[in-house]
């Protein structure tokens, strides 16, 4: 055991590998590090202290927690389904379930429309029998954000649930387990971690979404208009806001991601020297 | 009393073909090669896997029948089964582990704790009750295990390869224990094993496994004789 740890730690990493993950992370790296050139920098406090900045902020923050609540809610039992369940058509589901991730976001706001607007196939009973409609509302912005997030969580939890062992389920069934008790007790906290790095996706999706609330939620400053749809259409007005808020949404966003622990994301080893 | 088992049970391209009458108060080892059906037999006593034709009968009562769909649920069986490894929950404490059984049935924590004092003490366990399963040795896990099986009061106890996985001083150890445990129990008692020195130590009967038939049932007495 402890000699074949030394000897896959005296592996050369490949180069042409290496090379190539550099040339990715460049990618990557570029488009920051250009904003960063460019940001106006000494009027970066004064515009993010406007108050219709920190009412979208605000409003985001908002919206993105309740659309990972919801998406939690929903997007576990619906992983807990995906993984342990054994019916005709998973696999469409799965596809059902997971389509808003490849979606365009517009896309997305279009079915949004269609389903749940005011003329839409279920929408129209909410506002004929209780005057209620979800569209260019708050709760039309935490709808478009959990349609958006939810395929994070469900894929990040169902993978994690596969995980867990199914004999330890058996064993709390012969100790009087009933399911609702088995899944709270032992599946769930079992696959805590898959749960929890995909709340932490879900939510970084849910905050930076833009196409699918637009569409849907419309643009209504206080009521609707998100972070991202405030930055979107400084780019118009001032570019120099615009590249403030778009500083101010990396800076939460890296934050979230960098939090992410390896152990979440499926990684334990210590890996190669580089 | 007695508990019946006339069944066959079917998984994939492997049968499982058993007729055993087990009696109370007498300690049965399972021998036989992997793959002989040893655990899928314990399984189906504790309902984790139903038959495909047959009847499994505990004192008079049908908890498995194929023929007229009467199947008891896991929950609902009054047996205890200390699987391969110990199986310890590991996101709980070594006390929630011994108390699950009757956390599930409503028993709130610290009454079932009470309960469960007898228990701990016989098997030594105060000292390890906060303690998380993966600090525990080979042999502390074992104990758990065995004392979270009994803490709803079975009418059988089923261990499989309880031995499994320890080392052989301590597999001398917890024989001897093990023999004590098994002596204190008052109902049915099957060990699973594919190491003959344990069922010699610990069973009055060996039933031995082969490709799921019985190849061999008799006395401890007749199995050394046989040897």
């Amino acid at each position: 055991m402890n000699r074949q740890r030394q000897r896959i730690g005296a592996t050369k990493a490949p180069l042409l590998v290496i090379g190539f993950a550099v040339i990715a992370v460049a990618f990557f790296a570029l488009p920051f590090i250009g904003l960063l050139w460019k940001a106006p920098w000494s009027d970066v406090p004064k515009i993010l202290s406007k108050p219709e900045v920190r009412t979208a902020l605000w409003l985001s923050l908002r919206t993105s927690l309740a659309a990972t609540f919801l998406a939690t809610l929903f997007g576990v039992p619906l992983a807990w389904v995906l993984a342990r369940g054994n019916f005709p058509y998973r696999r469409i589901v799965r596809a059902l379930a997971t389509i808003s991730m490849v979606l365009p976001p517009v896309v997305g706001g279009i079915t949004l429309l269609n389903a749940f607007g005011r003329r839409g196939l279920v929408g129209h009973l909410f506002d004929d029998w209780f005057g209620f409609q979800l569209t260019f509302t708050i709760w039309g912005v935490i709808v478009a954000q959990t349609f958006v997030a939810m395929p994070f969580l469900v894929l990040a939890a169902e993978s994690a649930i596969q995980q867990v062992d199914p004999r330890h389920e058996g064993a709390a069934r012969t100790l009087g387990g009933n399911p609702w008790y088995v899944f709270r007790r032992i599946t769930l906290p079992a696959a805590r971690s898959g749960v929890a790095a995909g709340m932490v996706l879900a939510w970084a999706r849910a905050f930076g979404e833009f196409g699918a609330t637009i569409t849907f939620a419309g643009n209504f400053p206080g009521k609707t208009q998100t972070i991202s749809i405030a930055t979107y259409l400084a780019l118009d007005v001032d570019p120099r806001d615009s590249s403030a808020l778009s500083i101010l949404m990396i800076v939460v966003s890296f934050a979230v991601l960098i939090s992410l622990r390896d152990r979440w994301l499926g990684r334990s080893d210590q890996g190669l020297p580089l | 009393m007695t508990l019946d088992t006339r069944f066959v049970l079917t998984r994939g391209s492997f049968e499982l073909n058993v007729d055993l009458s087990f009696n109370e108060g007498e300690v049965v080892a399972i021998m036989g090669p992997n793959g002989s059906g040893k655990s899928t037999f314990l399984h189906a006593i504790a309902g984790l896997l139903p038959v495909t034709s047959g009847t499994l009968v505990l004192d008079g009562e049908k908890l498995d029948d194929a023929s007229t769909d009467i199947f008891v649920d896991p929950t609902q069986r009054t047996v205890g089964l200390v699987f391969q490894g110990g199986l310890l929950f590991e996101t709980m404490s070594v006390l929630d582990n011994i108390v699950f059984g009757l956390r599930a049935r409503k028993i709130k924590r610290t009454e079932a704790t009470d309960q469960a004092q007898t228990l701990i003490n016989q098997f030594g366990l105060t000292e390890l009750l906060q303690r998380q399963p993966r600090e525990l040795s080979g042999g502390q896990s074992q104990r758990v295990a065995i004392a979270r099986a009994l803490v709803t009061q079975p009418k059988v106890l089923l261990l499989d390869e309880p031995m499994s996985g320890l080392d052989t001083a301590t597999r001398q150890l917890i024989r001897e224990e093990f023999r004590e445990v098994l002596a204190g129990f008052a109902g049915y008692r099957i060990l699973v094993t594919h190491d003959s020195e344990d069922a010699l130590a610990m069973a009055d009967r060996i039933i031995e496994l082969d490709h799921g038939k019985v190849v061999w049932d008799g006395s401890v007495t007749d199995y050394q004789g046989k040897v």
